[in-house]
């Protein structure tokens, strides 16, 4: 037994002083903007504050060094852009109801502009009216600015223009993963399968860093506007293929490429306070056929457990999402899960609040949202119907920029063929960096009547590693 | 990650029946249902670190070392149900003696001395492999329950309360005790079964969680029956204790259009390897077996919160009812209506112990932040 006290002790001294150690290896070059952070520079209800150009500008945020890594010349990325995607976006716009202008509008002028209803998005429209029950997320007042041209930064320009022609789809419309490398991989949609290719212009968004670290704050409302819930989130991501901004380029590890891993990511609760220290992990794989894997590690029980990775069509958590509706559309194309028949469906402009460049949008307590510039954007429509009949959504309408290849909004129907649910986004938009950041979303459960309304803020994280996102973090992130 | 002070280590994969959670002390003097479930497991002083080395097998995602030493700075044990109501107020079991009620039960337990005895080692290995969960576990340490015999004067009135209410007489229960040695080898898996997902179900697959865990001479109590009164002593044997546990959400757009159907399923099976042949051993059999059932759904965007557990003993033919019925009217206030009932077969066995006990309760919870 004294032998064995003496190694126990042992043991515990090398442990001790690794650990004493490790967290001043780790911070070495580690920043975030927390929750507590980001609630102080904007409040989810009411707050108009600017935070994009003023206390939570990226140049102020970021390391200097780092910022200076993830900017570029503006003109040039505008350039290269243009040559990828082959227009300008001011170019292909201007078209239907022309005789709206950039200007102030209330929900009051409807009737004075006709050609706004022509020019909206359905829902939008329908939204376009003063706020109240049952649903928040209504625009009292829209300000229409000049269409603007969108870019994205010059790493995945560069990777677009070397991807274009070469990313190809086999004969079911599945992307064929070793014809993709990096950036957008259709920049200019085309041929029998054209609706997916502007779908798989989505699920490789170059939208997020390649390894992120973002915090969002959520309110769920009733039917009433009562806030019935509230969840505040830190989230750590690294994508594990096709990293072009971030080292390590290309493929994240050996691992991710020898398993086809795409994204890993670590989703931890901070509020509400039952919820605090649960923490979600979650790893994708390139595979069309493979499901995610989801790990949970639940506080109450001070485990790790095994989630069920089909999980994923029930609302999560009392929100107005499931699991596929994760970013907006979160599930990939495949021939024997939940298969898809896409179709294009329209090829248009429509009046979007598509960006925020400022951060000084916000809701207040009637549900209405201020402050989005709402720009004419050329967007396609995809209808994606679902081939299986036990799906949750028998239909989903998804609205996609065509400049971008970001997704805007969908629309998503049940079995029934009733609007079920809906999703808004409207993301800041970093012009040095050509890069988008976290911003608002609306989720609307157009049955039970129910909205949640997300406001966030995300940095590049490139001192992310392997060992925050894994088994291992769950355990240290776990409370 | 090095972690020291009180502290809950958990090393189970079944939510109902606990095999490999040897670690922590449970705290249930309160009944089963009638406090949050997170407050029934007793943090005690412990030394944890885990250790995740890097790995770059393609089969093996993720591998860590946990290991955790007790070194006994307060011993805690399980605070179990406790005899008469003096004591175990109304959660005292309610075992049936012609005449008389079961009262305070005078026990002797034998505590191992702080520091010097009692010290506990646990090692586990936990993989992240082939899309499953797997652990390798191994303990050295106290049971946390006492093994007991009872000693002379056995069973006998104390005054000055000798008589209950009703008349009858209350009979107090003498015993000395241990917390005897508990060393054991174990294993878990948690492994989704993706081919079985189907589409008329609602397309999730079933997850399997499935715990086993060895112990080397375990002590118990032998009982020789065959005397009018009681003769027993300390018994040695190995134990098994496995359990299997399945979850499996389905959908049942007849009940429920919307939201999914969780089901909860779990079967337990304990063997006593050297059951003794003359002797028995209080509430056990060689083989013993239970089981568990656990229904949940949904509605009105999950405001609403229908549930119902059964448990059910099979060797004493006994069973415990939950019907349970939750609304959460926002973050903060949550409400619950539900009810307790226990039915057994056979006299003074199982859970038929409680089925005086039966009740339905309401609970109204507030939660900050």
């Amino acid at each position: 037994m004294k032998k064995a006290k003496l190694f126990i002790m042992c043991f515990l001294v090398l442990f001790l002083a690794l650990g004493v150690m490790a967290p001043t290896l780790w911070a070495a070059g580690e920043f975030k903007i927390t929750s507590q952070e980001w609630v102080k520079n904007k409040r989810l209800m009411d707050d108009p504050r600017p935070y994009l150009t003023t206390t939570l500008a990226y140049k102020k945020v970021l390391p200097p060094e780092l910022y200076s890594k993830l900017t570029y010349d503006i003109e040039e990325m505008k350039k290269l852009w243009a040559e990828c995607v082959g227009f300008r976006a001011p170019d292909e716009v201007g078209k239907i109801a022309p005789e709206i202008k950039p200007g102030t509008y209330s929900y009051k002028d409807k009737g004075k502009y006709p050609g706004l209803k022509e020019l909206m998005i359905p829902l939008y429209y329908e939204f376009f009216k003063e706020g109240g029950p049952p649903l928040a997320g209504s625009y009292a007042e829209i300000k229409v600015v000049p269409t603007r041209q969108y870019y994205w930064s010059l790493p995945v320009a560069k990777a677009t223009k070397e991807g274009m022609g070469r990313v190809q789809l086999d004969d079911n419309g599945i992307i064929k993963e070793e014809t993709w490398v990096a950036g957008l991989p259709f920049p200019r949609p085309e041929g029998k399968f054209k609706a997916n290719q502007v779908i798989y212009n989505w699920i490789k968004t170059p939208m997020f860093w390649d390894s992120q670290y973002a915090t969002s704050v959520n309110k769920g409302f009733t039917r009433t506007l009562r806030v019935d819930q509230e969840m505040v989130a830190d989230v750590m991501q690294i994508i594990l293929k096709g990293r072009i901004r971030l080292e390590p380029f290309g493929w994240f590890d050996e691992r991710a490429k020898k398993n086809g891993e795409y994204l890993q990511m670590n989703f931890f609760y901070l509020a509400p306070r039952d919820m605090y220290g649960n923490v979600l992990g979650m790893t994708s794989y390139l595979e069309p056929e493979k499901y995610d894997q989801m790990m949970v590690y639940i506080n109450a029980l001070r485990r790790v457990r095994l989630l069920s990775a089909t999980d994923i069509q029930d609302a999560i958590g009392g929100a107005d999402y499931a699991y596929v509706d994760n970013n907006g559309l979160g599930q990939k194309l495949s021939t024997t899960i939940f298969p898809y028949k896409n179709e294009i469906i329209a090829e248009r402009e429509y009046l979007v609040p598509f960006s925020t460049w400022d951060g000084s949008e916000y809701m207040n307590a009637k549900g209405e949202v201020y402050n989005l510039e709402w720009e004419r954007r050329p967007m396609y429509v995809v209808k994606m119907t679902q081939l299986d009949k036990n799906f949750v959504y028998s239909y989903r309408m998804v609205y996609i920029d065509k400049e971008t290849g970001t997704l805007v909004f969908v629309e998503n129907y049940d079995q029934k063929g009733r609007l079920y649910r809906s999703t808004r986004g409207a993301r800041p938009f970093i012009p040095e960096m050509g890069m988008f950041g976290f911003g608002c979303g609306l989720a609307n459960d157009h049955l039970d009547l129910h909205t949640s309304w997300t406001n966030g803020y995300v940095v590049p994280a490139p001192w992310l590693t392997r060992a925050d996102i894994s088994l291992r973090g769950l355990v240290i992130k776990g409370k | 990650m090095f972690r020291v002070g009180k502290q809950i280590v958990s090393w189970g994969e079944l939510l109902g029946f606990r095999i490999m959670d040897q670690i922590n002390p449970l705290d249930g003097r309160r009944g089963f249902l009638d406090i949050e479930f997170e407050t029934t497991i007793i943090p005690t002083w412990l030394f944890r670190a885990d250790y995740y080395p890097k790995i770059k097998s393609s089969w093996l995602q993720d591998i860590g070392f946990e290991f955790v030493y007790n070194p006994n700075a307060d011993f805690i044990p399980n605070q179990d149900l406790m005899a008469g109501n003096a004591d175990g107020g109304i959660w005292a079991p309610n075992v049936p003696i012609p005449g008389a009620h079961l009262a305070t039960a005078y026990a002797a337990i034998r505590e191992p001395k702080r520091w010097k005895e009692g010290n506990e080692f646990a090692f586990r290995v936990k993989a992240n492999m082939l899309g499953s969960m797997v652990t390798l576990n191994g303990f050295y340490g106290r049971d946390n329950s006492p093994v007991t015999l009872l000693v002379p004067p056995f069973m006998s009135p104390v005054p000055p309360h000798i008589f209950a209410s009703d008349g009858d007489l209350l009979l107090h229960p003498f015993s000395e005790g241990k917390y005897p040695l508990l060393k054991f080898v174990g294993a878990t898996i948690a492994k989704e079964l993706t081919p079985l997902r189907a589409s008329f179900l609602g397309d999730v697959a079933p997850t399997v969680y499935l715990e086993a865990l060895y112990a080397f001479d375990s002590t118990f109590a032998f009982n020789n029956t065959l005397f009018p009164f009681p003769v027993n002593r300390y018994g040695k044997s190995d134990d098994l204790r496995t359990g299997i546990e399945v979850t499996w959400k389905v959908k049942i757009p007849a009940l429920n259009a919307r939201t999914y159907f969780s089901f909860m399923g779990e079967f337990f099976y304990r063997r006593i390897m050297d059951y003794p042949s003359l002797e028995e051993i209080a509430g056990l059999k060689k083989n013993n077996y239970q089981t568990f059932l656990s229904v949940n759904t949904q509605y009105f965007h999950g405001k609403l919160t229908p549930s119902f557990t059964w448990i059910h003993d099979i060797n004493t033919n006994s069973n415990y009812f939950i019907p349970k019925l939750v609304y959460d009217l926002d973050y903060h206030w949550h409400f619950t209506l539900g009810g307790q009932l226990f039915k057994g077969a056979k006299e003074g066995q199982g859970l038929q112990l409680f089925d005086n006990k039966n009740q339905i309760f309401f609970k109204v919870a507030y939660k900050w932040g």
